[in-house]
Order: C-alpha cells, then sequence, then structure tokens
C-alpha cells in the first residue's frame, strides 16, 4: 500500500517571519508602492476581519492589540529549504509543491520509518514544533503552536528558529495527501477520500490553488464558489453527488474537476524532484588567490565530498569529472578532465583522481577559484553470472588507469579500436572501460592468425643490404588525395609481404614492405611472428 | 564491407597478406590452460630454429583470445598490431593497451595491474628490447610472482628474445617455425605454415602436463630440457 505525506506550513510568511505562528493577532505586512499591505494574517487576526491585500493602517484599525512583522524575504527561503531538508530525510522522492508545502512518496520506506503517521510525526519534529494536522480538525492554521511568540518578544528574546507548525496530511495518492494538510485532516485511509471530505466547506476549494490552479486562476474559482453557493452548494459532500454530466453541462471541465477535487479522486502525480540528470556542480572561490596546491586539493577532496551524499541519496554515479580552475590574469580557465571507466560515486576516488591530474600539470598561477563538474549518470545494473570470471575491482580500475597515464601519458594508456580505413594499420586508441558483458571468453577463431608486429615508425630500408628471398605482392593503398602534401592523413603506397634475411642476420624473417608512391622510399612497416 | 571482403577472401584462399595465413588447427583453450592463474609463463623464440621469431607473438595473441576476462599488453615497443590481435579473435574492447616506457616500467606497471586484480592476463612484450634493456633484477620477478601467487587470479606472460624469469617462471615455451610453404614462384603467395613449440622449463608436476587428458602441450616437439617439480 503506497502512501504519501504532504506537508504543510500554514502561514508561511508569518511563520518564517516570527519564527513560530503567534496566538494574539499578528499580521505580515510589505511596502506595495506608498502603502504597506497585509501579506498574511493569522487565525486571531482574521478573527478579527482582518485579510491579506488589506492596509497596513485599515488593519490596525480593526485591531488595536495587532502585531505587525515585516516580511522577511530571505527568512521565507531559509524556511522552505529546512522544509525541503527535513523531508529529504524522509524521503528522497519528494516533490516542493511551493516553498511551504512539501509532498513525499512514502512507499517502501515503512521498515526504515515505520509508519506514515511516525514518519510525518517526525517530521514535525524535525521542525521543532507540532503535528497540527492529526490535532485539529478543520482547515487554516488552527493547530496549537507549541510556544506563544509573543512570550520571548516580551521577554526581549529572539524567536528561537525552531518553533514552527507543520500540518501533515496521509493519503493513499498526492492530491488527498495535499487536501488532508490543509484541510487538516490527518490521515486519510484508502477509498474513504470521499467520506473524509464530506462534511467540509465547499468554501476550501479556495485554499487548494496547489490543485486548481492547472485548469483555473483565483477568480474563477471564487466566482465558481459564488455560484455554487446561490445553488445551495455548502459543503464538499453536496458538490461530490451532483451529477457530473449535468455540472459540465453548466460549469464546463473545470466544474467537473472541482468535483473531483471533493471526491478525492487521484489527481495528478508526484513529480519526484531528483539530482540533474546531466551534471552537477560545485564551485569553491579562492580569497586570495591561492598557489599552493595542497590548498587547492583540499579544496577538490571537499568539493568532491560534498557530492556524494547527494549522489548517494539519489543513486547516481558519475561517469566524467571536469575540474575548472580559474587563474590569475588567465581568461581561460584551466581544466582537468578525468573519465571512469567504471562510474562511481565514491568520493575519495573521485578526489583522488583529480588531485592526481593537478598534480601532474600544476596550475601555473595563482587560482581564483575552482569549479568542479560531474557528470551524472544511472549506475549500471548488471548481475554477473555465477560461473563467469569476476571482473576488475570498479574501486581500483580508475586509480590503475591513473596511475598508469601518470608513469606513460595518458595517450598511451587505453583501448585500441579499429577504424574503417583502408589504410594499414589503421587504430583509434580510446579510453580502457569495461563493458557490462565481460565474462564470456571470446569465441576462439578457428584457425590461428599470424601477427604482425609493427614497426613505429617505420623503418627506411636505405642504405641497409638485404637479401630479398620470395615476396608476394604489391598490393597498392592509398587515400586522403584530398588533402594537403604532407597531411599525416595523406597516403599512397605498394605493399609487399617478403621472406628478407636483413644484413647482418643470418636466418631469414617475414616482413611487410612498403614504398611510398610520393617519396619512392622503401619501408620496413612490420615484422610478421 | 572491407573486412568482410578480406575475410570472405581469406575463407577461400586468397588471402591478400600474411595475416590471412592459417596455422595448424589448434585448441586455444587448451593452451590457455597452460597458463595457471597465479604464475609466470615465457615465451621465447626457439633458437634452433631456422627463421627468426617462431611465432611467439601470435601463440600470445592466441593465449590472449582465449583469456576468461580482461588482458593487459604491456607494449614498451610499441609494436603490437591490433589489427593482428583482432584477426586472431582478442576482443579489444577488454584489452589495455600500455605503450611505451623501459622493461622495468613496464614490469612495475604489471606489478600495478596485478595489484588491481582480476585481469586474467597480463601480457608484457620484451620480445624486440635489445638484451642491455632486458638486465631486470631478480627481486623484480620475485615481486611479479609474490603478487600473482597472493591474487590468484591473473596469469603473467613474458614474451621474450631469452628466458628472463629463471626459477620464477612456472613454464618456458620456445617456439618455432615447423614448416613454411610458399604457393607459386615470382608472386608467390605465403600458403601456410605449422607452428611448434617445446617446453623448456617446467615448474609443474610430471602429471599436470603430460597425464591430465586435455593438458598436454599441443604441438609439443622435442624433450622437456629441464624439469622441477613444484
Amino acid at each position: 500500500m503506497s502512501h504519501f505525506i504532504a506537508a504543510w506550513l500554514p502561514v508561511f510568511s508569518l511563520q518564517a517571519a516570527a519564527g513560530s505562528l503567534p496566538l494574539s493577532p499578528t499580521v505580515v505586512s510589505e511596502r506595495d508602492g506608498p502603502l504597506d499591505l497585509v501579506v498574511a494574517a493569522n487565525s486571531a487576526a482574521r478573527r478579527a476581519e482582518i485579510h491579506p491585500a488589506m492596509s497596513v493602517s485599515q488593519a490596525l484599525g480593526r485591531c488595536a492589540t495587532l502585531l505587525v512583522l515585516v516580511r522577511n524575504t530571505e527568512a521565507e527561503a531559509q524556511l522552505a529549504a529546512r522544509l525541503l531538508a527535513e523531508a529529504d530525510h524522509i524521503s528522497p522522492r519528494l516533490q516542493a509543491v511551493g516553498p511551504d508545502l512539501v509532498l513525499l512518496d512514502f512507499a517502501g520506506l515503512e521498515r526504515l520509518h515505520g509508519s506514515a503517521a511516525a514518519a510525518a510525526a517526525r517530521l514535525a519534529r524535525a521542525l521543532g514544533g507540532t503535528q497540527a494536522a492529526t490535532e485539529s480538525s478543520s482547515g487554516g492554521d488552527q493547530g496549537q503552536p507549541s510556544r506563544n511568540a509573543e512570550e520571548w518578544l516580551a521577554a526581549g528574546k529572539q524567536i528561537p528558529p525552531s518553533l514552527f507548525t507543520l500540518q501533515t496530511g496521509i493519503a493513499a495518492h498526492p492530491a488527498m495527501a495535499l487536501i488532508a494538510a490543509k484541510c487538516g485532516l490527518g490521515l486519510v485511509a484508502a477509498g474513504g477520500e470521499a467520506a473524509a471530505l464530506d462534511r467540509l466547506p465547499v468554501d476550501l476549494l479556495a485554499d487548494l490553488n496547489e490543485l486548481t490552479r492547472a485548469f483555473m486562476d483565483a477568480g474563477q474559482v471564487a466566482e465558481v464558489l459564488a455560484l455554487l453557493h446561490r445553488w445551495g452548494i455548502q459543503t464538499m459532500g453536496a458538490l461530490a453527488r451532483l451529477p457530473r454530466a449535468q455540472l459540465a453541462a453548466r460549469l464546463g471541465s473545470t466544474g467537473v474537476q472541482l468535483q473531483a477535487i471533493a471526491r478525492g479522486e487521484a489527481l495528478g502525480i508526484l513529480q519526484a524532484a531528483g539530482v540533474a540528470e546531466s551534471c552537477l556542480e560545485r564551485t569553491i572561490a579562492f580569497d586570495p588567490p591561492s598557489s599552493d596546491l595542497e590548498i587547492i586539493k583540499l579544496a577538490v577532496t571537499q568539493a568532491a565530498g560534498s557530492l556524494a551524499p547527494e549522489l548517494e541519496k539519489h543513486d547516481r554515479v558519475i561517469d566524467r569529472c571536469q575540474i575548472g580552475l580559474s587563474l590569475e590574469n588567465d581568461p581561460q580557465p584551466r581544466l582537468y578532465v578525468r573519465a571512469f571507466a567504471l562510474p562511481t560515486r565514491d568520493a575519495a576516488m573521485i578526489a583522488a583522481q583529480l588531485q592526481l591530474a593537478l598534480e601532474h600539470q600544476p596550475p601555473s598561477r595563482p587560482v581564483h577559484s575552482l569549479a568542479l563538474r560531474c557528470n551524472v549518470v544511472h549506475p549500471r545494473r548488471v548481475q554477473a553470472p555465477l560461473f563467469a570470471a569476476a571482473r576488475p575491482d570498479p574501486g581500483k580500475l580508475p586509480k590503475l588507469l591513473a596511475r598508469l597515464g601518470e608513469m606513460f601519458g595518458p595517450e598511451w594508456v587505453g583501448s585500441p579500436r579499429l577504424v574503417d580505413s583502408h589504410r594499414p594499420g589503421a587504430f583509434a586508441p580510446q579510453p580502457f572501460t569495461l563493458p557490462d558483458e565481460l565474462e564470456a571468453p571470446a569465441v576462439a577463431p578457428p584457425v590461428a592468425r599470424l601477427a604482425l608486429r609493427a614497426f613505429r615508425p617505420p623503418r627506411v630500408m636505405e642504405g641497409s643490404e638485404l637479401r630479398l628471398l620470395r615476396r608476394a605482392g604489391p598490393w597498392r593503398s592509398q587515400g586522403g588525395w584530398w588533402r594537403e602534401k604532407g597531411d599525416a592523413q595523406r597516403w599512397a603506397e605498394d605493399e609487399w609481404d617478403a621472406e628478407i634475411c636483413l644484413d647482418g642476420e643470418s636466418r631469414p624473417a617475414w616482413y611487410r614492405l612498403a614504398r611510398d608512391l610520393t617519396t619512392q622510399r622503401y619501408y620496413l612497416l612490420g615484422r610478421y611472428d | 564491407m572491407k573486412s568482410a571482403l578480406e575475410n570472405l577472401l581469406a575463407s577461400r584462399g586468397f588471402g591478400p597478406t600474411l595475416a590471412a595465413w592459417q596455422a595448424a588447427p589448434e585448441a586455444p583453450s587448451e593452451m590457455a590452460s597452460q597458463l595457471r592463474p597465479g604464475t609466470v609463463s615465457e615465451l621465447v623464440p626457439d633458437r634452433e630454429a631456422e627463421a627468426a621469431g617462431g611465432g611467439v607473438t601470435s601463440r600470445a595473441l592466441q593465449l590472449a583470445a582465449a583469456a576468461p576476462g580482461p588482458v593487459a599488453w604491456l607494449d614498451p615497443q610499441d609494436s603490437f598490431d591490433p589489427a593482428s590481435a583482432a584477426r586472431a579473435g582478442v576482443a579489444l574492447e577488454r584489452l589495455l593497451w600500455v605503450r611505451g616506457g623501459q622493461a622495468p616500467a613496464a614490469l612495475e606497471a604489471a606489478q600495478l595491474i596485478l595489484h588491481a586484480g582480476r585481469f586474467a592476463l597480463v601480457v608484457v612484450d620484451f620480445l624486440d628490447l635489445p638484451s642491455a634493456a632486458l638486465r631486470i633484477p631478480r627481486a623484480a620477478w620475485f615481486r611479479l610472482l609474490r603478487t600473482l601467487e597472493r591474487e590468484r587470479r591473473a596469469s603473467l606472460l613474458v614474451l621474450a628474445p631469452r628466458p628472463l624469469a629463471g626459477s620464477c617462471a612456472d613454464q618456458v615455451i620456445a617456439c618455432s617455425y615447423q614448416s613454411v610453404e610458399w604457393r607459386g614462384s615470382s608472386y608467390a603467395l605465403f600458403d601456410r605454415a605449422r607452428l611448434g613449440f617445446r617446453l623448456v622449463t617446467s615448474r609443474r608436476a610430471p602429471s599436470s602436463v603430460a597425464q591430465a587428458p586435455g593438458k598436454r602441450p599441443v604441438d609439443a616437439v622435442g624433450p622437456v630440457d629441464r624439469e622441477f617439480v613444484a
């Protein structure tokens, strides 16, 4: 049975500004041109007929004891991030519907957190406040806050940032969980959605803008609600029981969708936020610019370490990472790129790889900033056959390739790939990566083939004596004739297989002999062995 | 298209180059069974043979093709030919090719690869290196042998002009061309040849070489010069 949890911070602006949900009449104001307008009001203020969009002077005229707080967008951003972070500890599959509302997919997490209700309570405790939804039975901010903010203000203390009031809702689908959170229904059992909503006032639809904004704006909702009141529809249950076809004839598709909300039907799906599929970035600035390699390496370790938890949480790995160093007096960043044969999320290994690259070519100037970009991919999921040979240790292989690259040069370590070319001996070196299916041994060829030992570069035959015993050929090959003379991609040559006794050798051997048609010079391309 | 055409010609006896040569049929898996995991084997040209070389590289590619896992090929002289390897059946996508360096660096790289673990075969190609470059301290071979015995997964195959590893080698196999046949006269085509090898040194028990079915060295000619029981 899948469960979805919705966590909502009622009167978000007020909670962010006050650090809690005050019991006495309190509003949050924001300057709009010459006026200070109310943008949020708690239930006590609303009982005094104070509503958002009202000017502060009007509000004070209605309630002399009104506490007016200035809107704090920075605190709102911090509170939204905190809500998201705490929800993320419960389930990595979550959707931030708004700054004040988070939806979580709780499927499969029962063994980790217990029941969904326990997880919701844990989330509320993490924010330091009470779980209002399970205690209240109607909408709004009627849950009991744990402490009164005025007490802290009266005592001249700063309000602790952990007294927030959180309303949670639990249901079998995301839309109902959202309704349950905003309407204070708490846990709604699967199949009991319509019954749970039956007695709720239909005006609550105006508060469910997260669900209604997809098909109508707030003004249209107000118009429909006014019409419903004229029809005598006061509760969600009454709206749910209206004949759908006749409702559609009168209100159109929007009326049907509002009725679906009133019936508690599954609307939409949770759109889980995840780590960016393409890349992850971390940037570290040095002030003042640093030329100490050890400090830069430490920063690399820190940047790589900060990636690991996110990758772990979203079950992603990195197959390629790049460090860009912004150097002093150099507009072009210095790039260090590392590709991993087996994608990994091991922070220590990623850091070690990048540190090796830095040691190999340390920056020549002081470094302003360091930007780490990682290509994020899905991890490979291959079930290894039981009786197959084991594959190289995924952790050790990238380190090995980096060490070999340090010893021999990165371009001399890799895996050869044949290219589709008539040029003899053409190949393209590629980075060594492990294919998924390694275990099956290569199909043995029916017959053995004679191997060529290539001479790189080819040996010029001028000035040496040789005894040609046998030959086969020539075979002419040429290509790249459209390129400039002297271009390495342009060639024209005749080739022979020859049994040759070279100068100073008593025994013959078989060689591949070539004559360059441009220079008319003879070369030995290789020896058969 | 090119490779398909070449394969077709080769299958009908019109191989354009020596690379289309066909040796005597030989079961590579049987040859691979001679390379025991955790041991050092050496392939050397038979000095008593008439022709140079002896097909050491061809033998090594056969063994690489039959290896039950990734193969590392250490190539200080940069003489590895990928096309030949592909024709021999080596899966290039699971071949780690390390070029350049000197003999000590190649052995150090072999040590690293063996430490990384689970490569089925590590080939070190010293075949064309001059004698002066092959003065390798005996301790290096013992270090490699200890690593091999600890990992017990990979085999180390050394291609060299002469035996180098001494008592660290599990076996030394001398390769030679047994027969070489040309067809035609002036524009001759290399027709066929037969490779042979003889076991120069073996540390294995005689039963594991001669008596176990399928373990007998294929095409072995000549006596075993020296034989030690491990």
